[in-house]
């Protein structure tokens, strides 16, 4: 969502505001007037003018476009599932990696992506591109740099 | 001088070698595919890095960004998309010159300007960073809170045309590196309950989702298909080059000061120092008519001013560990992975390990050469790659790259919620990079100031009672001050107010 800038300063005058409600009770250091609450509240005290003069910037030049637009690609249904898929894939993969492991997470988020971005002509490229990146990845970071990448329901396979 | 012979067998090595080959091989890849940028290549290098030596490590950064550097001039001249920001500023000269049939005078012209201005950088780096780092020991912590002061102000402002939203991106990065336990009281900040958060937000899974994940989602959004290559072969690019070097000679030297100066400025990168080489290079030139037209003078000083630059901004983040843009923000979090703590220090106590990075800005600047024509033979195929096919693999790179850090997926939320800010930021036209020199600078600037506070017994007259620390903090406050001082000025100018 492209919004105006009155309404971008009124959510970091907001931010603002919440740091400081949010540090009410942080405790100064013994002998000190500054403590854990000091840095935040002093960013918080720069964003809510920084956030005030940009709203009042916004304010003046309303005339000039809409309050808030959404973005070009909204318009498109087959953009806006596109943006939601990666979105998808990335909450998918963190739901159940750990249970399914990390080759069939990986194999399944990046052949949907794939497939759903290159169209179902290319479905055997697709899978073909899918098999090797995952293997590529589970080689090199799994085993050349050890990362414990996890094996979930194929932990009696695992190589 | 001996450090430096010392440090070039830990380069000549042939692990490192190969690091720096195939680190090259990936730079010119992500420069030369449009939306895959110096930074981003920088980005998903640091997972990797994580697990090297510190020379390794350091050297595929070095290597990897002036690669991509360059690369972004090869989109820029064939499909009038500039491959990398640092690209954009000659884009439409190098494409009208294509449009000539001169592709290749204008890529083989980017290229040698490139090598000589990364040369120039080196050179530069090698002898101004020690001299520097010297001096910069006599720094208290006074001096370093204006210092990273300094570097954030000038972040904020020059990376935005609205120094305002500049400054916000760069207050919420500083509220990301606050979140955590407070490493002064150890009172849990913003941590919501979450054991996670406590450690507070790693940069790198941050770094990942502002630069990498976002940029894919802006890819896979995109409203417009990318175009199509018009120049079907290329074919000998150093003909009629030598001329052509000869006759703009000064423009080479002229394009490469400007780009380490302006590189070694905190706040300013290659990008900059390339639009403003361009725009001297205009001011002067004896036929500034011929400029847009497809003439290769301004790509001269601007190509080789881009890669010096790149050597530029690793000066203030080698010496007082302040990052001169977002690749040098990120050198500075793999600096501090690899127990180098950047600042005058670790050139007393591992100065073999930072003439090692001088070393291979040199052997990465060489190597430009070859990989460099070989990338300019293979464009057509390296500009036909599918985007559908490199964004869900740069997508896995990712989550794989971010798991790598901590080993958790919370890691990966941490780079989705971080990706989607950056990507709204930048939609609603808030730069990203000060938000990331925040978080980088953050810790440094919370823990100068409290230890400030503790030596002074909280007197805030303390940071300007030592003169240096009232020099850097008079500089600092009067940028705070100057665009409400040009405003004041203008409006005595204009009674109607608004110009």
């Amino acid at each position: 969502m492209k919004v105006n800038d009155a309404i971008s300063g009124l959510l970091f005058v907001l931010l603002a505001g919440a740091i400081y409600y949010v540090t009410r009770n942080f405790p100064i250091m013994p002998g000190q007037d500054y403590g854990a609450a000091f840095f935040p509240r002093t960013i918080a005290t720069f964003m809510a003018i920084l956030g005030a003069l940009l709203m009042i910037r916004g304010i003046r030049e309303r005339e000039a476009g809409p309050v808030a637009e959404p973005f070009e690609w909204m318009r498109s249904p087959g953009l806006v599932a596109n943006f939601l898929l990666v979105v998808g894939a990335l909450i998918f993969y963190i739901a159940v990696s750990d249970r399914l492991g990390f080759v069939i997470t990986a194999f399944i988020t990046l052949y949907a992506l794939l497939f759903w971005l290159r169209g179902r002509r290319f479905w055997l490229s697709s899978l073909a591109i899918s098999v090797v990146s995952v293997i590529v990845l589970q080689q090199f970071f799994g085993q050349f740099l050890r990362v414990p990448l996890p094996w979930g329901v194929l932990e009696a396979y695992a190589w | 001088m001996e450090i430096f012979l010392e440090a070039i067998p830990l380069v000549f090595d042939p692990y490192v070698l190969t690091v720096i080959l195939l680190s090259g091989m990936f730079g010119l890849f992500m420069g030369a595919i449009p939306g895959l940028s110096a930074t981003m290549a920088t980005a998903l290098l640091v997972p990797v890095t994580f697990f090297m030596p510190p020379v390794p490590a350091l050297a595929a950064v070095v290597t990897a960004t002036a690669m991509a550097i360059f690369a972004g001039d090869l989109p820029g001249a064939l499909l009038r998309i500039p491959g990398t920001p640092a690209s954009a500023a000659y884009t439409d000269e190098a494409f009208a010159m294509t449009r000539k049939g001169k592709a290749e005078l204008v890529l083989g012209t980017g290229l040698v300007a490139a090598v000589i201005g990364g040369l120039f950088g080196a050179v530069v780096l090698t002898f101004t960073a020690p001299f520097l780092a010297k001096f910069a020991l006599k720094f208290s912590s006074f001096e370093y809170f204006w210092l990273a002061c300094l570097g954030l102000t000038c972040a904020a402002f020059i990376s935005s045309d609205s120094p305002g939203k500049g400054g916000l991106s760069l207050l919420i990065g500083l509220l990301i590196a606050t979140v955590g336990l407070d490493p002064m009281s150890g009172q849990p900040r913003f941590t919501f309950g979450s054991v996670e958060l406590m450690g507070g937000v790693n940069f790198i899974p941050a770094m990942i989702g502002m630069f990498a994940l976002a940029e894919v989602l802006r890819t896979v959004t995109a409203v417009r298909p990318p175009p199509k290559v018009e120049q079907s072969t290329i074919g000998n690019i150093f003909a009629g080059l030598g001329p052509v070097l000869l006759r703009y000679r000064k423009n080479l030297f002229r394009g490469s000061v400007i780009g380490v100066l302006v590189g070694a400025l905190p706040g300013a990168g290659s990008d900059i120092a390339a639009w403003i080489s361009y725009a001297v290079a205009k001011k002067f030139s004896k036929e500034p008519e011929k400029f847009g037209t497809g003439h290769v003078e301004g790509i001269v000083d601007s190509g080789a001013s881009n890669n010096a630059g790149l050597g530029g901004t690793w000066v203030p983040a080698l010496v007082f560990g302040i990052p001169g843009d977002s690749i040098t923000a990120i050198v500075i979090g793999v600096l501090y992975v690899k127990g180098m703590n950047p600042g005058p220090t670790v050139f007393l106590d591992q100065p073999e390990l930072i003439y090692a990075v001088f070393v291979s800005f040199f052997v990465a600047n060489i190597l430009l050469l070859p990989l460099g024509y070989a990338a300019i033979k293979s464009s057509k195929q390296l500009l036909r790659v599918p985007r559908n096919v490199l964004m869900p693999i740069i997508l896995m790179f990712c989550i794989v790259g971010t798991f790598a850090i901590n080993n958790t997926v919370f890691g990966i939320g941490i780079m989705l919620a971080l990706g989607l800010l950056a990507y709204l930021m930048e939609e609603n036209g808030f730069p990203i990079a000060p938000a990331i020199l925040g978080l980088v600078l953050g810790g440094l600037l919370e823990d100068s100031f409290m230890t400030s506070m503790i030596k002074s017994n909280g007197s805030m007259l303390a940071f300007f009672e030592r003169p240096l620390s009232a020099v850097l903090g008079a500089v600092t406050i009067l940028i705070w001050v100057s665009p409400f001082i040009v405003r004041l000025r203008r409006r005595g100018a204009s009674p109607a107010g608004d110009t």
